[in-house]
């Protein structure tokens, strides 16, 4: 539900151009989340501002952002602090 | 393969690592339709986000009451934010203005004094912050024919102390604002004599009866001395029970931007009632005159002005 809630203001910041609160949001989903629903959510603002006709830059820093955290947490071992490998 | 978790204390199916693998395609996927069709990707992220596109055109464009103390708030911090700026900037011009204005009326004073005889122009080698307070030191001595007792002006007519020691090359001068320095002064206002009395610190004090008007901004006058202004009443103390009131006096520089004084070739001569009305009569009538530098320098300017428009004109 807190992700669907940060998601929502995220979306509602970038558009009413509060730029220090989408900020924050958007970095603080990208480290305790990593979830790919931010890089759906940049192809949607990319596309609301009609950015695809020249370069998303948005949404590939978000995909590269993405990739490389998710593969960092994969590399680290980073299972969520509950788990004992065996 | 199956692990066992310590915090739920079973064990359970490592989640398999196809989502991200999925997402990452996907992305790739939407990526490259995105750059083939844009406009396709554009009207279905407006379709999907027109909620969103709604409500943030409520909050920039809506009258409601909500959206408008959003708004004006962000707008108020802004214009709080660029007048503070404005302000410092001012603050700055106007201390250069200034500072330029007092170092300009110090050289008038200056090139007004080499037109009078009886005066020496002397440099202030140490100020009060390396001497004790209200002790000044300056460059010229018994060799310039200083004298002990010789009163010693700001410009050509604030008389702000005198020579209490000579040596061959330098003279110390002794500040009116001394502890315990004693002098008549005339306040012009209530157009009295009091007693000035020196307090330190570059201040001095008159002291008046209870019921005289003083009010700040009044000058003080040293009749004693040759067309002697001290400087003005800055604060007034007054205090109901007491039976005297004070009002504090000082220079109209600050100690500390005292860089040149000149120096009276001959010590006062005691004077008569008569010598002291004139000598103030024609002190507080000195305001209302231009001094010969002013009326120079506007003349020349009036005479620039005239050539140059002249000269345009035959242009």
């Amino acid at each position: 539900m807190l992700r669907v809630i940060i998601l929502f203001l995220l979306l509602i910041s970038i558009l009413t151009q509060s730029y220090y609160l989408a900020g924050a949001l958007y970095i603080g989903y990208l480290f305790w989340y990593t979830g790919y629903e931010i890089v759906a959510l940049a192809i949607l603002i990319d596309g609301y501002y009609g950015v695809f006709s020249s370069f998303p830059a948005f949404t590939v820093i978000t995909f590269f952002l993405w990739t490389l955290l998710t593969y960092l947490k994969k590399l680290l071992l980073y299972t969520g602090g509950n788990e004992v490998i065996s | 393969m199956k692990k066992y978790s310590s915090i739920m204390r079973r064990n359970y199916r490592r989640t398999s690592t196809k989502p991200w693998r999925v997402g990452f395609l996907v992305t790739l996927v939407v990526l490259f339709i995105g750059l083939i069709f844009p406009q396709l990707i554009a009207g279905l992220s407006f379709i999907a986000l027109y909620p969103f596109h709604t409500i943030s055109v409520w909050y920039k464009n809506s009258e409601d009451v909500f959206p408008k103390y959003l708004r004006s708030r962000s707008e108020l911090a802004g214009e709080i934010d660029a007048l503070q700026a404005k302000i410092a900037n001012q603050t700055g011009t106007q201390l250069s203005v200034r500072r330029l204005l007092e170092e300009n009326m110090q050289l008038r004073a200056l090139a007004e004094l080499g037109t009078v005889d009886d005066r020496l122009l002397a440099k202030v080698i140490v100020q009060p912050n390396r001497l004790s307070y209200d002790l000044l030191q300056i460059d010229k001595g018994s060799n310039d024919g200083v004298q002990v007792g010789a009163p010693v002006y700001i410009g050509i007519d604030t008389a702000i102390g005198v020579v209490v020691h000579t040596s061959p090359t330098y003279a110390f001068v002794e500040l009116v604002t001394t502890p315990g320095f004693l002098s008549t002064a005339y306040i012009v206002g209530p157009n009295i004599f009091a007693p000035l009395e020196g307090v330190g610190g570059g201040v001095a004090r008159v002291s008046v009866p209870q019921g005289i008007t003083l009010t700040e901004g009044n000058l003080v006058l040293l009749p004693s001395v040759t067309n002697g202004v001290y400087g003005e009443i800055v604060s007034i103390e007054n205090l109901p029970t007491q039976p005297q009131q004070f009002g504090y006096v000082t220079p109209p520089l600050p100690l500390q931007g005292i860089l040149y004084v000149s120096v009276d070739r001959y010590i006062p001569s005691e004077r008569n009632e008569a010598e002291i009305d004139l000598a103030i009569k024609e002190s507080v009538q000195s305001y209302f005159r231009l001094n010969k530098v002013d009326l120079f320098a506007t003349t020349t300017n009036l005479g620039t002005t005239t050539a140059t428009d002249t000269g345009d004109i035959i242009e």
